[in-house]
This record gives structure tokens, C-alpha cells and sequence, in this order.
């Protein structure tokens, strides 16, 4: 199972370099963490798993810890400059790497965040899951992070950087899917054949969610 | 008694078949599941105990037991979720498998009874009471269940209670209590059961088959069915997007109404056919797919259905975007207009801008020098050059105040009689005189059986000419032009047509349709040589157009071009231009005045000696008045007015103009129009309201520079007797004074 994985991983990784992307390395991790940072800083999603604050610490700690213990994650950019970043999860999901996951800032998140963040990351967890179980299942191709400089918005990048792994998911007949909370992002998700399919709101939460899929 | 009571069961019973059956009919809702299980589990319940009712012996009553508690072990479970997804409460799936699964515990807990005192410590067979009955002694988790029951049963009443208040609506106001009540309803069974007020007789199937019953009248007439999902079916067979629902084999399955009518093969088509045979771009993958039929464009999309990780279906979309694809196009096309149009005016100002500083340097420059010249020679000839620089002048404002005419539909014709072969003779030899010495032959071949005398626009119909022949030889270097001329006449009305040949540079196919448009020359960047403001052959068509003719132009890129026109001019007398002789095509000589087939009489001779006559008159005793607010104008009037012995007095506003009259009795006041306070409508108006017995008779004349359409019928209504153009000419000048004093 785990090879077959790995191999669908590879096929999507040479999709990406024969559109002409940056394959993020993994001695770049850090610095993907804080570009992705300082683009989130306006997520209405983020913000109120934070508490109603963006921290910037936390959110760092949220997708370090995800990318370390996943292996079937991919991070690739535009170009070495990062103007648009995304992180996928293959189909499969291998499961979470527990003592990977708490050594990465799972650890971090259960001391520093305190009850509250780790209630939100569950209801939302709980949420989330259920969505993406109702779409495809859960065997699908995961958009687990997006995003664009903001100066850089509007300029076809969300073609660019997600088209190539929609027409290779489709190929495959698998699913892709992701979650945006505003329109923009459904805007740029369109532009890669995203559709919405599902909507509603995270409990305890005032975020519109949209569940979208390929 | 116990008939009576049978009989009760037996309706109840009847009631529950009922009410099953009437939420089977009803339409599929999400919500109607629960409620058939309610119903369902309900009508189990009582036919148990109807069973258990007409057993003779322990083992029929416990068998019947059995029977009750598939009906009963499951029906709290059912109304529960049935009120959740009633009121769009979510009902997280665990809680549901606990309920289902405590169902079944208690279910197997009865059906295995007689071996063990869980749920019946005890039960015997007992013939006292209203009938024979079983008697049974309650175990735990007897009560268990009983308070599991009550407690879903209370919750549900109480959600229907907290909507109550909620609801806007009163209707649904009405029903949310209504179901609250009937939810009581089984409790107060269970309260009789326990006290035993019927000896024997367990009132609490029927009072939950009474709930049923009443709930099924609530909720079917209440519309249970769920608005949103007859919303959606009426949307999809509605939308104006066309629908195609696919197997995951991409075999047909269903279409909405616009997608029939797209693809009229899908009335026909049978469920699990290959769509692919409708050769349509279905299943391209990801994103929009355009589509060409009949015509008509489509962008088809089509999206995946997903359930455990594979696909299981697709639903494609054909959207119409014909008339979308029309705008834009057009949108485009007019855009490009705009832009050309944009580029050409942009062009058109510069253009026009050097055309203009070229004739104004030369006055600007020979007036300079003339301030500095002694001799009077020189400076006749530098006057000269200043008065044929003007003159370029007015005719670039002419060509500009035209095509502002034609472009805002003002431009119109002035017909009046004319002598053709005076017209072709002065139109040939200002051509002859414009080729000058350049090595270039100028042929003419014109019939001479065309009447000579036509009514028509002259003045018009030269500006055409003098277009065609002008542009023939401003592009002609060397080689020769030619101008033919034939007529057919019906004796009454001519068809002239008119032909200019020429060996010049000829025109590009890609840049033909470009000639008629204002404001454009082609190959700008090779003809920047080439003087004109572009605007010739444009206001040359409208001129054609308006006269009802056509134009055509021929041309082969570096060996010449032919530009040909045809208009209708009406025949005054059948007399032809020259009788007796051959038709011929001559060579003009240079330098020397061309007579068409000899030289004979003119009408225009005559009016040439009128204007000689009236330039030369004089008017020593006229009293004139010039009234201008600009000093140059009035200078330059005095100065022509000198020419024929006049002084004229001057006024420089409308109002001085008033006092003057008011003083003198004028014979000709020439009124400028456009002045400031008081304009010369006006002021002419209130002269000729004034008491004293001149102003009523005298001549007034008003010069202006506003020569549109209309403004000649403003004056005359204003009292005034006739007008002369600005700038003023001598010769018409000569011609008012004639008519005036």
C-alpha cells in the first residue's frame, strides 16, 4: 500500500516538473512555513482556530507538524521565488506518523495553544472530515494548503500551479478536494476546475466553508 | 366488554395500516424515512397487541410479545430521528447506531424471556380482569427501557415545544404544537398502563397508533415533503442549463428539458446508452469544453460524483453561450472600429495640423517681411502668395466644416441650373494648371452628346471632380491621367458617369475599403509626401450617396488606379454639348486654356461681364454702417467698402449699432452675427421696431462666419435681407452692394 502511494506521489511530482514547477525541497520546509505565514495572516479560518487572533506560531506549528508526519505530502511553488505555494496529500492518506507529528509542533500546539486551540482543531477536525467523507470518501488528493502573494492575486496562478494535478487526479479517476472560506479562493479554485459542492459553517465558528472538488 | 374493547383495537389497528400506507404514497423526502419507520413500527406495536389480546394460552400471549417488540423496541428511535431531521437537527451517526443497537438488546431481551428474568421477573396467565390476559412482573431493565423511551419521546416534545416559539409563521406555529401534543400522547398511554385503570387491557398500543395516526394527518397536510428537495427536482428540470446525469461508465441515465433540446437524441436515447455517441465533448476532463452545434456554441462541463473514493457518476452541463460569443465579438469588432477610428483622427490632427502651419507660416512669414519691404512689386507678389495661402486655408475649414455637415447629417445639396461644358472646361483646365510641368499627359474623352445645360448641385458635383482629378494627379509622378465623361439621358434626367485613370501608385487590395473612411490616407508612412487632410474621397461619397450615385474604385499596386463615379442630374434643354462632331479623346495642352470641342458661346460669359460690372460700380453717396465687435473685421470691411467709394460709419457692439441707426438714416447696415451682450438677430430686431420711419426700410445685411443650414431662414426672420459668408469676397461683396443700394 505504502509503495503504491509513493508511486502516485512520484507520477504527481513529475506532472508538476513537466508544468514547469518548483518541487519545494525539504531543507526548504522552513522557509515555506514562514511564506505560507505571512500569506495566511488574513484567513478568516486560521484566525479563529488561533482564538480570533492570527498567531503566527501556531499556525506554523499546525502545517509543520501535518507535512513532517505525512508522507504522502508534496510542496511545490511557482518558482524558488514562492509567489504561489501548494501543498497537496495524496490519495491513500498512509496515516500520521504519531511521534513525527508531536515532535514537529504537535507537541508545541498541546502546550502553548491550550485547551481551547486543541477544542477548535477537533470540532474543526470533526467538521472537515465529515465534509470530505460525504464528497469523495476520503480517497482523494488532498489541497491541504494554497496560496498566493497578495500582489500576485489575479494573475492565472491558480491555474498554473493546480490544473496540472486536477487533469492528472482525473486521469487516475480519483478525486481532488479542498476547503476555502471565501470567494476569492473559490474564484482561483474554479480556475483549476474546482467545484463547490458542499457549505456550511464550522461549529461555534462564524467562517463560511465551502467544500470544493474536481 | 371485551368485544368492545377488541372492536377498539381492531379500528386502532386499521388506523395504523391506514397511516402506513398513506406515508408510503407520500412523495420521497429525506425526512419521510423516519416517519415511515414511526408509522411502521407503530402498526407492528398494535397488531402484536391484538394478537396478544386473542391468545388463549402463556406461550400465544408471549409469542405475540415477541411480535409487539419489533415494532416497539425500534419506535422511539424512529420518531426521534424522524423529529431531528424534521427540524434540521444533525443526528451524529454514533447516537444513531446506539439507538438501533439498544433496539435490538431489548428486542432480543423478550424474544429470549422465558429463559432468563431480565427484562419479566415473572409472568403467569390470569383469567380475572375484562378478559384472560397475561400477567407479567417488571424487571430493571423493563424500566430501562421504559424511561429510554419516555426521555426520546419528552425530547421530542420538547424540540417541537422550542419551535413553537421560533416559528414567524403561523401555520407552522400551528403545527409545531400540534406535533408537540400528539408527542405526549404515548406517555399518557404508559401512565394508564402502569396504573392498570382497564384490568388487563393495555391502552398504550393504541394511544401510540392514535399518535401516529394524528401525526401522519399533521405532517402530510402540512406538507411534509421537504421544500428544498422539491425545489431542487423542479430546478434541474427547469434550469435553462442543460443537465446530463451519467453512470461512471459515462453511460445516459437522465436529462433535464434544455438538454433535450440541445441534443434532441437524448428523447429517444434509452437509459444506459454510451453518451459518447452524441460526439460531444463530455468527458474531456477538467474545466470548460467548447462546443459547436447548429450554430449555436456550448461550454460543456462536466463534474464527478464521488462516494467512498471512486466515481460513481458525472453530471454534465451544457451551457449556451451563442449569444454571449456574438456580444463579445462584437464587442470586439467595434473596439477595433473605435480604436482605428481613434488612430485615424490622432493621425488626422497631426495632419491637419501641419496642413494648416504650412499655409500660416507663409502669411505669418510674408507679412513679415512685407512690414520690411519698400517696393511695392515685392510686395504685391508677397501679398499674392499671403491672399493664395488664405485662400488653402479656407479650403482645409470648408473639407473640415463638410465632413462635421456629413457627420452629423447636415450636409444637403443646392441645386441650380448650370452649363456642363463650362463645368468640364474650368474643372479640366484648374486640373491642367495643377499638373504644371510634370511629365504627365492629361487626356480627356468626354461625348459630346451629353445636354449641355443640367440642373443640379455645380458647386457639389465640382468638389467631387476636383476631388478625383486632384487625387489623381497628387499621386501621379509621372505617366498620365486620363478623365472620361459619358452620359445617358432619358431626356429628363442624365446619368452622368465619370471615370479617372490614372498611372500613378495605385492602391493596395487590404486598403481599399479604407479609402472612403474620414479622416485616413492610406499607407500613411510611404505618402507622408502627399499634402490633403484625408477627408476628400469621404466627403466626395457622402456627396455621391446624396446625390444618389455610386462610386467605384479599381487599382492595381504600382501601375495606377481608376476611380469612377455615377450621378443623376436632371436635363434642362436636350441641346448637347457639341453637335455635329465625333466623340475623341484629346490631349491637353499644357499651359494653355482647354475648350471642349472648340470654343463656343458661354452662359457664364455673361455673368462674368455682370461681375465685372459690379466690381467696378461705384457708390460715393451710399450711407453704410458697419457693425463688427472684432477691429480687424471692420478694418478689412472699410477696407473693401473703400474700393467702391464708400465710408462707411462703424459701430463696434449691437447696442451702438441701435444709437447709430436711431441718428441716421442708413441705406445698408452689414450686421456681424456672432457679438458679444447683444448678437446681430437681435440687434437687427430692435432696429427694425424702432419708431423712426427708415428703420423699417432699410437694408440690412449680415455677415457671418456660421454658414450651417437654417441660419439664412433665422436671419430673414429676424428682418434682415440677405447675408454674406465669412470670410468676404470681393465679387460678393460687389454683388450685395449691387443688390442692395
Amino acid at each position: 500500500m505504502a509503495v503504491k502511494n509513493l508511486k502516485s506521489v512520484d507520477e504527481a511530482k513529475k506532472v508538476i516538473r513537466e508544468a514547469g514547477l518548483y518541487i519545494v525541497k525539504e531543507s526548504d520546509y522552513e522557509r515555506i512555513l514562514n511564506v505560507a505565514a505571512d500569506y495566511y495572516e488574513e484567513d478568516a479560518l486560521v484566525t479563529w482556530l488561533c482564538g480570533g487572533k492570527f498567531k503566527r506560531e501556531i499556525f506554523m506549528n499546525i502545517v509543520r507538524a501535518a507535512i513532517y508526519s505525512m508522507p504522502d505530502t508534496f510542496i511545490y511553488a511557482d518558482s524558488e521565488d514562492f509567489n504561489a505555494l501548494a501543498i497537496w496529500i495524496a490519495p491513500g492518506f498512509g496515516g500520521v506518523n504519531i511521534p513525527v507529528y508531536f515532535k514537529n509542533g504537535g507537541y508545541d500546539l498541546l502546550k502553548k495553544g491550550g485547551i481551547g486551540l486543541i477544542f477548535r482543531l477537533f470540532i474543526y477536525n470533526m467538521y472537515s472530515g465529515g465534509l470530505r467523507k460525504r464528497q469523495t470518501g476520503g480517497k482523494d488528493w488532498y489541497l491541504f494548503v494554497y496560496t498566493v502573494r497578495t500582489i500576485s492575486k489575479g494573475l492565472g496562478y491558480g491555474e498554473r500551479m493546480l490544473k496540472p494535478i486536477t487533469e492528472f487526479a482525473w486521469k487516475r479517476g480519483e478525486a481532488c478536494y479542498s476547503e476555502v472560506n471565501n470567494d476569492i479562493g473559490i474564484a482561483i479554485m474554479k480556475q483549476a476546475g474546482f467545484q463547490v459542492r458542499e457549505q456550511g459553517k464550522v461549529l461555534g465558528s462564524n467562517v463560511n466553508h465551502y467544500g470544493m472538488i474536481v | 366488554m371485551f368485544n368492545i374493547l377488541l372492536i377498539f383495537q381492531i379500528i386502532c389497528a386499521a388506523m395504523a395500516a391506514l397511516s402506513v400506507g398513506r406515508v408510503l404514497s407520500m412523495r420521497n423526502s429525506i425526512s419521510s424515512r423516519y416517519l415511515i419507520m414511526t408509522v411502521l413500527c407503530s402498526a407492528i406495536y398494535t397488531f402484536g397487541y391484538l394478537q396478544e389480546m386473542i391468545s388463549t394460552t402463556k406461550e400465544m400471549a408471549m409469542a405475540s410479545f415477541a411480535f409487539e417488540y419489533v415494532g416497539l423496541a425500534f419506535l422511539a428511535t424512529g420518531y426521534f430521528l424522524f423529529t431531528c431531521e424534521y427540524l434540521y437537527i444533525r443526528v451524529n451517526s454514533a447516537v444513531k447506531w446506539v439507538m438501533f443497537l439498544f433496539g435490538i438488546f431489548i428486542l432480543t431481551l423478550v424474544m429470549s424471556a422465558p429463559y432468563h428474568h431480565l427484562y419479566y421477573a415473572d409472568y403467569y396467565y390470569t383469567t380475572e380482569g375484562l378478559f384472560p390476559h397475561i400477567v407479567t412482573k417488571k424487571a430493571p431493565l423493563y424500566w430501562l427501557f421504559l424511561l429510554f423511551e419516555s426521555t426520546f419521546l419528552f425530547v421530542c416534545a420538547f424540540l417541537f415545544a422550542s419551535r413553537i416559539s421560533v416559528s414567524r409563521e403561523k401555520r407552522v406555529k400551528r403545527r409545531m404544537f400540534l406535533l408537540f401534543f400528539e408527542s405526549l400522547i404515548p406517555i399518557g398511554g404508559t401512565i394508564l398502563n402502569l396504573t392498570g385503570i382497564f384490568k388487563g387491557f393495555e391502552v398504550a398500543s393504541s394511544m401510540v397508533t392514535i399518535m401516529a395516526t394524528l401525526m401522519t394527518i399533521t405532517i402530510t397536510n402540512g406538507k411534509l415533503v421537504d421544500v428544498r428537495a422539491t425545489a431542487y427536482t423542479n430546478l434541474y428540470r427547469n434550469l435553462g442549463t442543460g443537465i446530463i446525469i451519467a453512470d461512471s461508465l459515462g453511460n445516459y441515465l437522465d436529462s433535464n428539458l434544455a438538454a433535450k433540446m440541445t441534443f434532441p437524441e437524448l428523447h429517444e436515447m434509452k437509459v444506459g446508452t454510451d453518451l459518447r455517441e452524441l460526439k460531444a465533448p463530455f468527458f474531456e476532463g477538467v474545466g470548460e469544453h467548447y462546443f459547436e452545434k447548429d450554430g449555436s456554441y456550448y461550454v460543456i462541463t462536466c463534474m464527478r460524483l464521488f462516494e467512498r473514493g471512486s466515481n460513481i457518476g458525472y453530471i454534465i452541463s451544457a451551457n449556451d453561450v451563442t449569444e454571449m460569443r456574438e456580444r463579445v465579438e462584437e464587442m470586439r469588432v467595434l473596439k477595433e472600429e473605435a480604436d482605428i477610428a481613434n488612430e485615424a483622427k490622432s493621425r488626422f490632427l497631426a495632419n491637419m495640423s501641419h496642413e494648416i502651419r504650412t499655409p500660416l507660416n507663409a502669411i505669418i512669414g510674408m507679412s513679415e517681411l512685407s512690414e520690411k519691404e519698400e517696393s511695392q512689386e515685392v510686395i504685391r507678389d508677397y501679398i499674392g502668395q499671403i491672399k493664395s495661402a488664405g485662400k488653402v486655408l479656407v479650403d482645409i475649414v470648408t473639407d473640415v466644416l463638410d465632413i462635421s455637415k456629413a457627420e452629423s447629417g447636415k450636409l444637403d445639396l443646392n441645386p441650380t441650373e448650370y452649363d456642363l461644358w463650362e463645368f468640364l472646361n474650368s474643372v479640366i483646365n484648374i486640373t491642367n494648371m495643377r499638373i504644371g510641368d510634370r511629365p504627365i499627359e492629361f487626356f480627356v474623352d468626354i461625348d459630346p452628346a451629353i445636354p449641355r445645360k443640367l440642373y443640379g448641385d455645380d458647386v457639389r458635383l465640382r468638389q467631387i471632380f476636383m476631388n478625383f482629378l486632384g487625387n489623381a494627379e497628387k499621386y501621379t509622378t509621372s505617366g498620365f491621367i486620363k478623365l472620361t465623361v459619358d452620359g445617358e439621358s432619358d431626356g429628363q434626367t442624365l446619368n452622368l458617369k465619370v471615370s479617372v485613370e490614372d498611372s500613378g501608385r495605385g492602391i493596395k487590395e487590404e486598403d481599399m475599403d479604407k479609402l472612403f473612411k474620414p479622416f485616413s490616407q492610406v499607407d500613411a508612412a510611404k505618402n507622408r509626401g502627399i499634402t490633403g487632410t484625408g477627408l476628400g474621397l469621404n466627403i466626395s461619397a457622402r456627396l455621391i450617396d446624396l446625390m444618389q450615385g455610386s462610386y467605384s474604385v479599381k487599382s492595381t499596386y504600382g501601375v495606377g488606379s481608376t476611380f469612377s463615379f455615377e450621378v443623376k442630374e436632371e436635363v434642362i434643354a436636350l441641346a448637347p454639348l457639341a453637335s455635329g462632331v465625333k466623340r475623341e479623346t484629346v490631349k491637353v495642352t499644357k499651359y494653355a486654356s482647354f475648350y471642349l470641342y472648340g470654343k463656343r458661346d458661354s452662359l457664364v460669359e455673361k455673368g462674368e461681364e455682370e461681375k465685372k460690372e459690379a466690381i467696378e460700380k461705384k457708390y460715393p453717396d451710399a450711407k453704410v454702417l458697419v457693425v463688427d465687435d472684432n477691429k480687424v473685421n471692420v478694418k478689412v470691411l472699410c477696407a473693401f467698402l473703400k474700393r467702391f467709394d464708400i465710408d462707411p460709419d462703424t459701430a463696434l457692439s449691437g447696442e451702438a449699432a441701435i444709437e447709430a441707426v436711431e441718428n441716421k438714416d442708413y441705406d445698408l447696415v452689414l450686421m456681424d452675427h456672432m457679438m458679444p451682450g447683444m448678437d446681430g438677430i437681435e440687434a437687427t430686431k430692435r432696429i427694425r421696431a424702432l419708431g423712426n420711419p427708415w428703420c423699417k426700410s432699410m437694408k440690412i445685411v449680415a455677415c457671418t462666419a456660421n454658414v450651417l443650414k437654417g441660419i439664412e431662414e433665422e436671419f430673414k426672420a429676424a428682418g434682415m435681407d440677405g447675408f454674406l459668408p465669412k470670410p468676404i469676397q470681393m465679387d460678393s461683396l460687389a454683388k450685395q452692394l449691387m443688390r442692395s443700394l
